[in-house]
């Protein structure tokens, strides 16, 4: 056996694995435990800052949405100050 | 570019030469898994786990060494997956890239707190004759193993990703955080360092 088979030999060694047969139920279970009341009802609010993480456009219009508020309310500010 | 895919995904139309259709077929199926677990529908994710399962939990066992903690860990990485699930992009990378980062993250934090396991004894024989060539074949995988854990973290990480895992070395690039030259030096090394242990004991052998 030359070194290359040797090693080819321990590689399929290695990458042999066998996962216990409840495995996803165990990690279901625990996602489960940890997370019940934030199922369903939550996803609508509570993920809609991920949401708005997880897309560059989304976060894009946020700033650009703040920006502007905060422009109209400079505006209306000085508006109110000239005016009295 | 070459793709290389776990044998857990290939089915018959990928072995065929369509592995690019495949993969494209499988990233939108698991976006859309992705997305209807962010509806509510959390019990999708079990699809998730159960693609995964395999490879994260040998990834963890073959970074840290560890054979009686890596399902307890691989555990961990699918929760921490599902609570972070909203932070998942489709449009900046693949689902099983952003969760091998977090389970590359996790295991190497494991691997740094603890001693590998596997590596600290050759299985005892307890039987009167044993052959020597099954004895010495241990005896090299033993070493080699030992040797996989003597790399330094950066280059396990990348070597067990693209040899175990069998992962294209752009997705390793993102995994780690690195460049895709980085990476390469990096599976280099490790292979070197490999391969000159396996000429040491091979001679022995």
């Amino acid at each position: 056996m030359n070194h290359r088979e040797m090693f080819d030999g321990w590689k399929r060694h290695r990458e042999q694995i066998e996962v216990s047969i409840g495995f996803p139920e165990r990690v279901m279970a625990q996602i489960k435990e940890c997370h019940a009341p934030r199922q369903a009802s939550a996803s609508a609010s509570a993920s809609l800052p991920r949401r708005i993480i997880a897309r560059p456009w989304a976060k894009a219009a946020v700033i650009v949405l703040g920006v502007l508020m905060g422009l109209v309310r400079i505006i209306m500010t000085l508006d109110l100050i000239l005016r009295a | 570019m070459t793709h290389r895919f776990y044998g857990t995904f290939v089915g018959p139309a990928c072995i065929t030469g369509q592995m690019q259709s495949c993969a494209v077929g499988l990233m939108a199926e698991e976006s859309d898994v992705v997305r209807r677990v962010l509806e509510g529908d959390g019990e999708s994710f079990r699809r998730l786990v159960e693609r995964y399962a395999r490879p994260v939990t040998r990834m963890i066992r073959n970074v840290t060494g560890d054979d009686q903690t890596c399902e307890d860990l691989a555990q961990e990485v699918f929760l921490t997956a599902y609570e972070k699930l909203g932070t998942f992009d489709p449009h900046r990378s693949r689902f099983s890239t952003w969760l091998f980062t977090i389970a590359r993250n996790k295991s190497v934090n494991a691997a740094r707190k603890k001693k590998p396991i596997y590596v600290a004894d050759p299985p005892e024989r307890t039987g009167q004759d044993v052959p020597e060539d099954i004895v010495a074949r241990d005896e090299f995988l033993t070493a080699l193993d030992r040797e996989l854990l003597a790399l330094p973290l950066d280059q396990r990480t990348a070597f067990v990703l693209a040899e175990f895992e069998h992962l294209p070395y752009e997705q390793i690039a993102q995994i780690e955080g690195v460049r895709l030259g980085t990476v390469k030096s990096r599976i280099s090394r490790a292979r070197d360092k490999l391969m000159e242990a396996l000429h040491r004991f091979g001679d022995m052998v």
